[in-house]
């Protein structure tokens, strides 16, 4: 064959491969100029109770999703990633793609570091709707790690519990509220978050999920943290 | 044959011997350095590489501690006028007030996380993954059997409180937001086993610093690490001493147990490990510390020897 036809044919099929890969894949791009993320030789102390909503699929993988919601009311999207051992550690805001329609959408989150080295549970990613600079939280987006993109049946919330007995009670049930016991993390450094709540997402009735994080330290309840989660239009269901 | 002059033979005999093997030293120092120095090498390398048992023991004073039991009938733990929660949302209304002699019986697999700031009151929370806790066993009274989850504060009024246990053991907290107690102070010691003797000698000896979280890990070769099992116990002092000392803080601890290490976690460093370097034992083994001052007094007395030989050559034959 002549080698101008073959780079005729080599060029169409880039050319027709390239939306066609593009079009299965919702973006949502970063807001400002370049990633705002650190990683220190000491751990940093978050305060916040919840670290992280985060797919029961999650895999060890540095690619960074949120699944989409009708109920999703903000044009912006803050996203905190914090590590376990408190070390890793990012805030930025991505714009949701206009028009999508799809039920995942990946970050624009180009990280410097390694994340794929930690596991699974090991960083927790926190997206609710608004900007990072302007509101301090909101309704919470489902984040994912990985490649798959089934919509959960389940869902991990990293909390920092400050060493407590923590429970999530599932509020707006259609069966009515549910108490879950959440599984302290014994191993390891726990500077990030101390605790995990895998809360079932199957039997909720509404687009969003109320939960409240119950903390007990001995004697002692700790003020509850409520969160509204954004759940995906056929979450495990 | 007469018996005195065979004992002279053998007198006699035993003389020419060693100071023929004494003359073959004198006429060889070399050769009998070189071998000796060899003995000394392979020993003092016996000495280093024998993989020895260690004990470390923690001695602190800590506002919190977990322990998972790994035996029931070493956790008896007297918990006279404690305040008992069985439910996690229960309210201070449903505080149940124990009476005097009440004991808690642990079961095994419990987990128990202990708390005590300053002379306050102790809190311990008890938790089962299945099953129940344990059990609260009254003189004049039914036993009262736990859940999974219970809850105890405790004034030690007059007489301290001593709880020993046998179990995994973690001391302090990994310090972040919303952890409000921590370890106050303390030391790490390790015994290493000595060769030939069932005895211990002390092989160091490292100071915790003020919120550390340590636990004790036992390493077999070939597979990964897991928690060692410790034994101790902890004490609470009175909070109304009446004594010459003021009350003592927190709670005091005191475990030991067979490990390889001691892996301590601190905020602002990556965590490290204590354990016994096979290099300390040329510091702290009796054995080896003697056999190491013995080779170098040896090879002194052998060099003197040497110098002091061509010393006495150069005189006799000045010429040469």
């Amino acid at each position: 064959m002549d080698y101008r036809a073959t780079l005729l044919l080599v060029a169409a099929l880039i050319g027709f491969a390239s939306p066609v890969s593009l079009a299965q894949e919702s973006i949502a791009m970063l807001k400002d100029s370049e990633l705002q993320e650190s990683l220190a030789r000491e751990a940093s102390v978050s305060g916040r109770v919840v670290a992280g909503v985060l797919s029961s699929d999650a895999s060890a993988d540095d690619s960074l999703f949120l699944f989409s919601s009708p109920a999703r009311a903000s044009g912006d999207v803050c996203v905190r990633v914090i590590s376990r051992d408190g070390l890793y550690w990012s805030e930025n805001t991505f714009r949701w793609p206009s028009n999508s329609r799809s039920e995942v959408v990946r970050l624009q989150y180009e990280s410097r570091y390694d994340l794929n080295s930690y596991r699974k549970l090991d960083l927790a990613v926190l997206g609710y709707e608004g900007d990072c600079s302007e509101v301090r939280d909101g309704p919470v987006l489902i984040a994912l790690r990985g490649k798959a993109h089934a919509l959960p049946e389940s869902l991990d919330i990293l909390v920092n519990s400050g060493r407590s007995d923590t429970f999530a009670v599932l509020t707006n049930l259609s069966t009515g509220p549910r108490t879950i016991a959440c599984r302290p993390i014994t191993d390891g450094r726990r500077t990030g978050y101390d605790t995990i709540c895998r809360v079932p997402v199957a039997d909720s009735g509404s687009e969003s999920l109320v939960v409240k994080i119950l903390r007990r330290r001995f004697d002692r309840m700790l003020s509850p943290t409520e969160l509204v989660l954004r759940l995906p239009n056929e979450p495990g269901r | 044959m007469n018996p005195v002059g065979s004992v002279r033979t053998l007198l006699n005999g035993t003389r020419r011997r060693g100071r023929g093997f004494l003359l073959a030293i004198m006429k060889r120092p070399r050769k009998i350095a070189g071998l000796f120095s060899v003995t000394l090498v392979l020993v003092v390398l016996g000495l280093f590489l024998d993989s020895r048992d260690h004990i470390f023991t923690v001695n602190a004073v800590t506002e919190t501690a977990s322990l998972v039991t790994t035996d029931g009938a070493f956790s008896e733990w007297r918990v006279s006028g404690a305040s008992l929660l069985t439910d996690p949302f229960a309210t201070t209304a449903d505080e149940i007030e124990l009476p005097e002699n009440a004991y808690l019986l642990i079961r095994k697999g419990s987990e128990i996380d202990l708390q005590r700031h300053g002379t306050r009151a102790a809190k311990i929370t008890l938790r089962a993954k299945d099953g129940r806790v344990g059990s609260i066993v009254m003189p004049d009274a039914d036993d009262r059997v736990l859940g999974s989850w219970a809850s105890l504060s405790i004034v030690a009024d007059g007489r301290p409180l001593v709880w020993p246990f046998r179990g995994l053991l973690r001391v302090g907290d990994d310090v972040t937001s919303g952890v409000d107690s921590i370890l106050l102070s303390g030391t790490v010691n390790i015994l290493e086993e000595q060769l030939f003797r069932d005895t211990r000698y002390n092989a160091g000896a490292t100071e915790l610093d003020r919120g550390d979280r340590i636990r004790f890990w036992k390493h077999a070769t070939g597979r990964a690490p897991k928690e060692a099992v410790v034994e101790g116990f902890f004490r609470i002092e009175p909070s109304n001493q009446e004594s010459f000392t003021e009350p003592q803080n927190a709670i005091q601890l005191i475990a030991h147990g067979g490990a390889t290490f001691v892996n301590i976690e601190r905020l602002g460093s990556s965590g490290y490990q204590i354990k016994a370097t096979r290099w300390a034992r040329f510091l702290y083994d009796p054995l080896l510390a003697f056999i190491a001052g013995l080779g170098a007094l040896l090879f002194a007395a052998i060099e003197v020897y040497s110098n002091i030989r061509e010393m006495i050559r150069d005189a006799r034959h000045p010429d040469e």
